[in-house]
């Protein structure tokens, strides 16, 4: 059942055996695994069924580490959470994301790979992706285009999967499930100002509820999940510090520390000696129903023995001058704008875009002899292309077909490649130093806004550098081309294009040692015996494949020990 | 009714046996063949004389390559092209010498010819006008605002194909295979009638 949190009384206190703080990705899953059972669930939720500035607002934060997004834009917050824009690309941890290295500080989860193995089933399946087959081989056989013919021993192609945008949002796909659910109330414009404790701090005993308009209420609940997000997940509990100065759950002051992301820069250039290097692999593309996208990496093995972070390079090729001019073209700007704008009713903008397309889409005809029967091209056209050599006359199916039809040509069949970006990322070094604190400025319901200070290491860097020149050794060995690395390895500033993955992570990181971490191999604050913690602030590495899939493994497995406690 | 089904069947005049759709298709390619090659050729000599319609910029790293349309010598060239067209068309429709109804090269290729409805006459030069109009307008006027209004070329390109669909299903339901630019313009397309003698048929 879905709910308006302005129309609960003022001041009252709601009851419930499970109070989940979030409805993006980890709390809707959680929220779903106990719908239909007799645990009476209450979900609060900040935003609402739309889009709305002022709640978003409440997301505004500052920076002051390496450049990031600004932090309204980050991350979402209304019903479904950020899933309402998210890429949609998916790839479990690998088996040695959760292996401690000993060269990488601060390495290892105390759980293992067979701890999540039978969550990420369900998680595929709640988060809409299409196959539950991530090997490379069986993908290689059905696959049109072909992994980088580079000798396998130190480099390895990996696949990730990406939902399709129609199954992306949770909100679409789950709010059905969630009105349906008789012992599920999810409360919206629910915004949680603070986690009150007993007096000893040993248990959660109320959340604080604010809405915009300015009702105030309070959930008991038997066990707490906070799901708020990777950034708002310390935030709550740092802001709740009325009664414990360095807030609930920090006795160890790491609430806000390890803040990882999944750094990502053009590190290097591939310049192909052969115009026609098939990199159609590593671009997003279609085997049947199934979205996938391929990129390199080192072997594990490689890493172990050059002591390196795992970095992911993605291949993206810059086009011979007129395909690349397509690609970035009006038109095709025009023709992906088509959708939204039907879908939003934009029926202005979709009379414009649609013009604009359909002008490209017949700008062929201006090349062709007016007042002719038949179409025949200007006798110009026609010289041109017999001057050509195949390389000339294919860099000219830009002017010929229009923008549009070009690019179709260039997915199909592939279009002559100038260079090829090597833009990395990193499964970056877990770092203390890098973390979220509470800032000076408040937010209108009274909590500190977040300021965001995050860094990166020397390892981080150097393992970018080296996992280049290896990709470059084995392409020059392969006879495939030249890689140009870009980055040196001296401790200079990073890169201009440096940007996040819009991943946050690890700043409530997992550890069996409350030392070490903010909640334990259950995802239980240390020291709190009814608060949990779900999300990607749990991951203490960031991992070689995308967050969100192993969030709501990890959340299903939540579930299930949530339930065993309430049962 | 269909005045060209009537003269078939009425039987009080010459008997019109009116053409097969397939043959008019067929007879409509060799011409619109024949015509672009010449139309072809008089763009090369366009091209010799005042310049190229559309040239090729190529500059240095490719950057800014492709093809530039000079739009007066597009203009011209249409201008030149739709006369061609209608001089080889409307003068072949409303020739009259011989004993012969007239026809297109085309046309007499598959033995077809154009003629008034009711009777065995020639069209008059409006009505192969108006017959031209109706049948090649719509390309004319598609190339036309192709040059001057490039954004209107997909809604025209459309109306013009869904103007070809309706003449075509026209032609074919009509008995004496008369489509809308046939009924507009009084015309009939017929099989050519064989000289006589010994052992031909009407
Ligand atoms: C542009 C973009 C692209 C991305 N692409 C990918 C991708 O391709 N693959 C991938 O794996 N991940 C991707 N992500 C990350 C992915 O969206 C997140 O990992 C995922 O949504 C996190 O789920 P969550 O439930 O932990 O947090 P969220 O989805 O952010 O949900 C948190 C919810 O908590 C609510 N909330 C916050 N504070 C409070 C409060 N105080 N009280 C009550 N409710 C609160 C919010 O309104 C929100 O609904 C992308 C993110 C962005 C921004």
């Amino acid at each position: 059942m879905i709910v308006d949190s302005r129309s609960i009384p003022h001041g009252s206190r709601i009851e419930a055996d499970l109070c989940i703080v979030g409805a993006g990705a980890a709390g809707i899953s959680i929220a779903r695994r106990f719908a239909g059972t007799s645990t009476r669930v209450v979900v609060l939720e900040s935003g609402g069924e739309a889009f709305e500035a002022t709640t978003q607002d409440l997301s505004r934060g500052e920076n002051v580490g390496l450049p990031y997004f600004p932090l309204d834009t980050a991350r979402l917050r209304w019903l479904g959470g950020t899933t309402n824009h998210w890429g949609g690309i998916c790839r479990p941890m690998d088996p040695e994301d959760f292996e401690s290295k000993a060269w990488i500080p601060n390495s290892g989860w105390p759980i293992a790979e067979r701890d999540l193995e039978s969550y990420y089933e369900p998680a595929r399946v709640m988060c809409g992706v299409s196959s539950g087959d991530w090997g490379l081989e069986t993908w290689r056989q059905r696959d049109r285009f072909k992994p980088l013919p580079v000798r396998g021993d130190r480099l390895d192609t990996r696949i990730a999967q990406i939902v399709s945008p129609e199954a992306r949002s949770f909100r679409i796909t789950h709010r059905a499930g969630i009105q349906a659910a008789r012992n599920v109330v999810l409360q919206c414009h629910a915004n949680v100002t603070e986690i009150e404790t007993n007096s000893e701090g040993t248990l959660a005993t109320l959340f604080h509820v604010a809405t915009l308009d300015g009702n105030r209420y309070t959930v008991a609940a038997r066990q707490g999940v906070l799901a708020a997000g990777g950034i708002e997940n310390p935030r709550i509990l740092l802001a709740s510090n009325r009664q414990w100065h360095e807030g609930v759950g920090n006795r160890n002051d790491l609430v806000g520390r390890f803040f990882l992301e999944h750094p990502r820069f053009v590190g290097g250039v591939l310049v192909p000696f052969d115009r026609r290097l098939s990199v159609g692999l590593y671009d997003h593309h279609k085997v049947g129903a199934v979205r996938l996208l391929g990129y390199l990496g080192l072997k594990q093995a490689t890493r172990d023995q050059e002591q390196l972070v795992d970095v992911q390079m993605s291949l993206h090729p810059t086009l011979a001058g007129s395909f690349q001019r397509s690609a970035e073209s009006e038109d095709m700007k025009a023709l992906h704008a088509l959708v939204p704008a039907l879908r939003q009713g934009h029926i202005h903008q979709l009379g414009g875009h649609l013009a604009r397309v359909a002008e490209d889409l017949t700008s062929w005809q201006a090349l062709l002899i007016p007042g002719a029967p038949l179409p025949a091209p200007f006798p110009e056209v026609v010289g041109k292309l017999m001057r050509s050599t195949p390389f000339e006359a294919q860099a000219l199916i830009p002017d010929l077909m229009g923008d549009i039809a070009a690019r179709g040509y260039a997915k199909k069949f592939g279009a002559p490649i100038e260079s090829i970006l090597l833009r990395t990322r990193i499964n970056a070094v877990p770092n203390p130093d890098s973390r979220v604190t509470l800032g000076d400025d408040r937010d209108p319901l009274g909590i500190p806004r977040v300021r965001l200070d995050w860094r990166l290491t020397s390892l981080d860097r150097h393992s970018v550098r080296r996992s280049l020149e290896v990709l470059g050794s084995e392409v020059g060995r392969a006879g495939l081309g030249r890689v140009r690395v870009m980055l040196d390895d001296h401790d200079g500033p990073w890169p201009e294009d440096l940007a996040g993955g819009w991943h946050h992570m690890g700043t409530t990181r997992m550890a069996d040692d409350p030392r070490w971490g903010v909640v334990d191999r259950n995802c239980r604050v240390h020291g709190i015996r009814n608060l949990y913690i779900a999300g990607s602030s749990v991951f203490p590495t960031a991992g070689s494949g995308t967050p969100t899939l192993t969030i709501v493994a990890l959340a299903l497995r939540l579930a299930d020990h949530l339930k065993g406690l309430l049962a | 009714m269909d005045p060209g089904a009537e003269t078939a069947r009425g039987g009080r005049k010459p008997v019109e046996i009116h053409a097969a759709p397939l043959g008019r298709l067929f007879a409509f390619l060799v011409d619109a063949l024949l015509l672009t090659g010449v139309v072809f050729a008089f763009s090369m000599a366009l091209d010799a004389t005042v310049g190229p319609a559309v040239s090729f910029r190529a500059e240095e790293g490719g950057a800014g390559n492709g093809f530039m349309i000079h739009r007066d010598r597009v203009m011209l060239a249409w201008i030149l092209n739709v006369a061609l067209g209608a001089g080889y068309f409307i003068g072949s429709w409303a020739r009259r010498s011989g004993r012969d109804l007239p026809s297109t090269p085309g046309q007499r290729l598959l033995r077809i010819a154009v003629g008034r409805t009711g009777g065995s006459r020639p069209i008059t030069l409006a009505q192969a006008t108006a017959r031209w109009l109706l049948l090649m307008g719509p390309v004319s006027l598609c190339a036309l605002l192709g040059i001057v209004a490039p954004a209107s070329r997909a809604p025209v390109a459309l109306a013009s194909l869904a103007w070809y669909l309706i003449l075509l299903v026209t032609t074919l339901r009509s008995p004496a295979g008369r489509g809308l630019h046939d009924r507009f313009s009084g015309s009939i397309v017929t099989v050519r009638a064989r000289r006589a003698g010994p052992g031909s048929s009407p």
